[in-house]
């Protein structure tokens, strides 16, 4: 039949097609699937309602006029639209004499269940996370944000990967002019393939070589709804459980789904804790170095005392120490990551454990410099998300301050935050609400208030519509 | 919908805020106020210093009143381009050389003024043509970026500033201090001349802020709120060095280069709050340090207008090259510095050029508000007229 032949040229391999013919009436008709992506009971019960009906079916719109009820049908003359069509898992039909197709949906994946996501997990609130299916991930906020308003775009990016992207937002929240720029990035994405929600963060950064992610990612979908009832759009890909959503604010690395589900006073300790198990996971390692180096008066002289006792002997200088047990700690980290559960245990036990005690014994590295370590990595754990940039920032402010001491870190910290302040994506500023100082946003910042005071949506985050509760 | 103003058009529109505004002119009203400026002028002036202080300040006051005036009238357009409609190109061009040069030498300054405290106070061995590429690399990225960004990182810094003011502050006051010792006032007249002499290349503190001309988001009360600040800044400024020359006003042999605080300390009780010092001192650099970054910023955006191309990050390098050779060659040596900022050519032309900085800007934003009235038709400058109501 010509219609199968002209979709099936479309292939390098047209035998991974499958096409069932057969006759209906005086007709002759095809089915054409591809049996990894189709249900194949769909396509069995196509065939046989076209067989057994009693209708007179001559062309597709007879077909689709007899099926509609039972199956979701679109009749399209576009081929290229159409081979695209089959390789999404629907199924083509097609009637001699008539150059159309129709296309029915009969796509079916196998997928995994929606389960806790393991990088945000939860000891109260929502345990849902989100899955690599884009249907049952937009089911997933579709579900909590019951409104008309809810405004889905798809698109689909990716020459080869053709891969499905739904762009969601609220359309009488969000700020008309930064979705209209998103889309705008989006549509200019040319690229063979997008395999993950990651991919599309370069294209859609203002700074994709900034060491700071620009966009938020979460797999709950109680983190994306609130963030998009805040103004904010997202954008869920198919094949990833990572949902993007932009515009981002550094604030939002230590904000957590859980703290709007606890007591407010408990979460604001939990939050200035976060900042400052930052400041301290950061700055300690160079801080410590700098002041060995070069401001040892500035030590208090009993823990001088302590410091020197450690120190003696020791082969390596202060900086060259500290940077050889942060290396190694990131190694070990490196490490245990890769490695399958089971041995990556091992190996924090053997990294910690033997390598460590057996180095101090040795004298190759003192305990205050492992300790140092321990304790800015601890407190790196404290925000999770800034564990890649400061990791970067700690070994370069520990470098820093070993060769200029508190003059270099001072200035180097100046210089980060600099470049900081100067991230501006989408209209928001990326250091908001404490640069430009936002005062009605600190509710959320450091603070996290009773959401009974949040009436209005942060300014930080342009939107359209100020007010949440009256 | 796209013409719907959402909140971020409030905050962003331009390159710096009201608040921003203010909190730039606090910095700059203290930052090397409170720096070594006190112990230069207690060596050069005795228990006098507090009056030269205040004179000083009083015409950088006054100087700020012109300049605050100038960027509330300015409307959309900034200096560049007023001077430009003004003077005519050749001309704007020569004038802005002339404030780069003032921008470049203010800048030298602040920085020979912090490499000064960090290699006599912090470090037993500082080297001044290494470290100093550690601040040429901040510079740099200050240069490649806008104002916006300075002014965000000010914004982020003022409170750690506020903090460190209140230690100082509670510390002097903890250590008590005999204001009696300023008494009788003006007893040598020579030594307060020479003060004031030395002062004047500290005035112009707030000539950088003509950056901020046709690009601040003003409001009703934002001059008025700048003007507070610049004031409180400055009586801060004149309080420290009255507390300074109330201590070693009559032993001005006493003081050295070291923190001012320490001094005191030193001198009144010993060193037991010395490492609290320290830190504190350490951290009101970063003040300096911005203080520095704005003067960089202003001379690298001269510069840009006078050779007509925005190559941010070459002119950066340009300027922090000729930083680093002015800094290593001449600033660092204490005879050079000296000679510098008590010259005859430094103390004329310093004051001179930071008065007439701020009043040509300020002519300037007449001259063109006036153009730009003339060349609006009557309905549009009635309709001007009720918004102004």
């Amino acid at each position: 039949m010509e219609n199968v032949e002209r979709i099936k040229g479309k292939f390098e391999t047209p035998e991974n097609i499958t096409t069932h013919e057969f006759k209906c009436g005086q007709k002759d008709c095809a089915v054409l699937v591809h049996p990894d992506l189709s249900d194949v009971q769909t396509v069995r019960a196509v065939i046989y309602a076209i067989k057994r009906c009693d209708r007179k079916i001559n062309t597709l719109d007879d077909f689709s006029e007899f099926a509609v009820l039972e199956y979701d049908i679109n009749i399209s003359s576009d081929v290229d639209d159409c081979t695209n069509k089959l390789l999404n898992g629907d199924v083509i039909l097609c009637i001699d004499g008539d150059r159309r197709y129709a296309v029915i949906n009969a796509r079916s994946y196998t997928t995994r269940g929606i389960t806790e996501p393991p990088t945000e997990t939860v000891m109260r609130g929502p345990r849902e996370g989100f899955i690599e299916d884009l249907k049952t991930n937009l089911s997933l906020l579709e579900r909590r944000l019951k409104t008309p308003d809810f405004a889905i775009e798809r698109m689909e990016i990716g020459r080869k990967t053709k891969t499905n992207v739904a762009l969601c937002y609220l359309k009488s929240v969000a700020a008309p002019r930064v979705v209209k720029k998103i889309k705008q990035r989006l549509k200019k994405i040319d690229i063979d393939g997008i395999v993950d929600s990651n991919y599309l963060l370069p294209y859609l950064e203002e700074k994709p070589y900034s060491l700071f992610s620009q966009a938020g990612i979460s797999e709950k979908p109680d983190v994306v709804a609130a963030k998009m009832l805040e103004g904010r759009v997202a954008l869920v890909v198919d094949g990833s459980p990572m949902v993007v959503t932009l515009p981002f604010l550094l604030i939002e690395e230590f904000q957590s789904g859980e703290d709007y589900y606890q007591r407010s006073m408990y979460s604001t300790f939990v939050r200035v804790l976060r900042y400052l198990g930052l400041i301290l996971a950061t700055l300690l390692p160079g801080a410590y170095v700098a002041l060995q180096n070069f401001h040892y008066t500035l030590i208090p002289v009993r823990f001088m005392i302590t410091l020197m006792t450690a120190i003696k002997g020791l082969p390596l200088s202060p900086m060259a120490e500290t940077l050889f047990v942060l290396v190694l700690f990131e190694i070990i980290r490196e490490a245990s990551v890769r490695m399958p559960r089971a041995v990556g245990m091992a190996m924090s036990i053997v990294g910690a454990l033997v390598l460590g005690e057996t180095a101090v014994n040795a004298g190759i590295i003192s305990s205050p410099a492992v300790m140092v370590t321990a304790l800015s990595s601890i407190a790196l754990f404290t925000v999770p998300n800034l564990i890649g940039p400061m990791s970067v920032l700690r070994l370069i402010y520990t470098l820093v301050g070993g060769l200029c001491g508190l003059f270099g870190l001072t200035i180097a910290v100046l210089f980060s935050l600099h470049y900081v302040c100067a991230l501006n994506a989408y209209d928001a500023p990326y250091l908001a609400p404490f640069s430009p100082l936002v005062y009605s946003d600190f509710k959320d910042a450091v603070d996290r208030a009773p959401l009974i005071q949040m009436k209005k949506r942060p300014q930080s985050i342009p939107n359209i519509n100020e007010t949440r509760q009256g | 919908m796209d013409n719907q103003a959402t909140n971020t058009d409030k905050l962003e529109t331009k390159q710096a805020t009201g608040k921003q505004f203010t909190a730039i002119i606090f910095i700059l009203a203290l930052a090397t106020k409170m720096f070594l400026l006190p112990i230069f002028l207690i060596q050069a002036t005795g228990r006098d210093a507090y009056i030269v202080m205040a004179i000083g300040g009083a015409f950088d006051l006054a100087m700020l009143g012109v300049t605050i005036a100038a960027v509330c009238l300015s409307g959309e357009r900034n200096l560049f381009e007023l001077l430009t409609a003004v003077f005519g190109k050749v001309a704007a061009k020569t004038i802005t050389a002339v404030f780069a040069l003032f921008m470049f030498f203010k800048l030298n300054i602040c920085v020979a003024e912090a490499l000064l405290f960090y290699a006599d106070n912090v470090f037993t061995d500082f080297s001044v043509s290494v470290l100093i590429f550690v601040l040429l690399f901040f510079f740099v990225a200050v240069g490649k970026h806008t104002l916006r960004a300075l002014c965000r990182l000010n914004e982020l810094i003022i409170p750690i500033v506020v903090v460190c003011l209140a230690i100082l502050i509670t510390i002097v006051l903890m250590t008590g201090f005999d204001l009696a010792n300023i008494f009788p006032s003006l007893r040598d007249p020579a030594a307060f001349k020479s003060g004031l002499f030395r002062h004047s290349a500290w005035s112009g503190d707030f000539t950088p802020l003509i950056l901020f001309i046709g690009r601040t988001k003003t409001k009703k009360f934002t001059g008025l709120f700048g003007a507070a600040s610049g004031v409180s800044g400055m009586c801060v400024a004149v309080f420290f060095t009255l507390v300074m020359s109330a201590a070693f006003g009559n032993v001005p042999v006493l003081v050295d280069t070291s923190t001012n605080l320490s001094s005191i300390l030193q001198f009144s009780i010993g060193n037991v709050y010395g490492r609290i010092d320290m830190f504190s001192s350490v951290l009101w650099s970063v003040s300096v340090f911005i203080e520095s970054a704005l003067f960089f910023y202003a001379t690298c955006r001269c510069v840009a207008f006078v050779i007509g191309k925005n190559a941010h990050v070459a002119i950066s390098l340009g300027v922090c090259v000729l930083l680093y050779f002015s800094q290593v060659f001449f600033m660092t040596d204490q005879t050079i510095f000296s000679f510098v900022v008590t010259s005859y050519a430094s103390a004329i032309a310093t004051p001179t050029l930071a008065a007439v900085i701020p009043l040509l800007s300020l002519v300037c934003v007449l001259i063109g508000r006036k153009k730009h009235d003339g060349s609006m038709s009557p309905a549009q400058t009635g309709m001007r007229a009720e918004e102004s109501k």
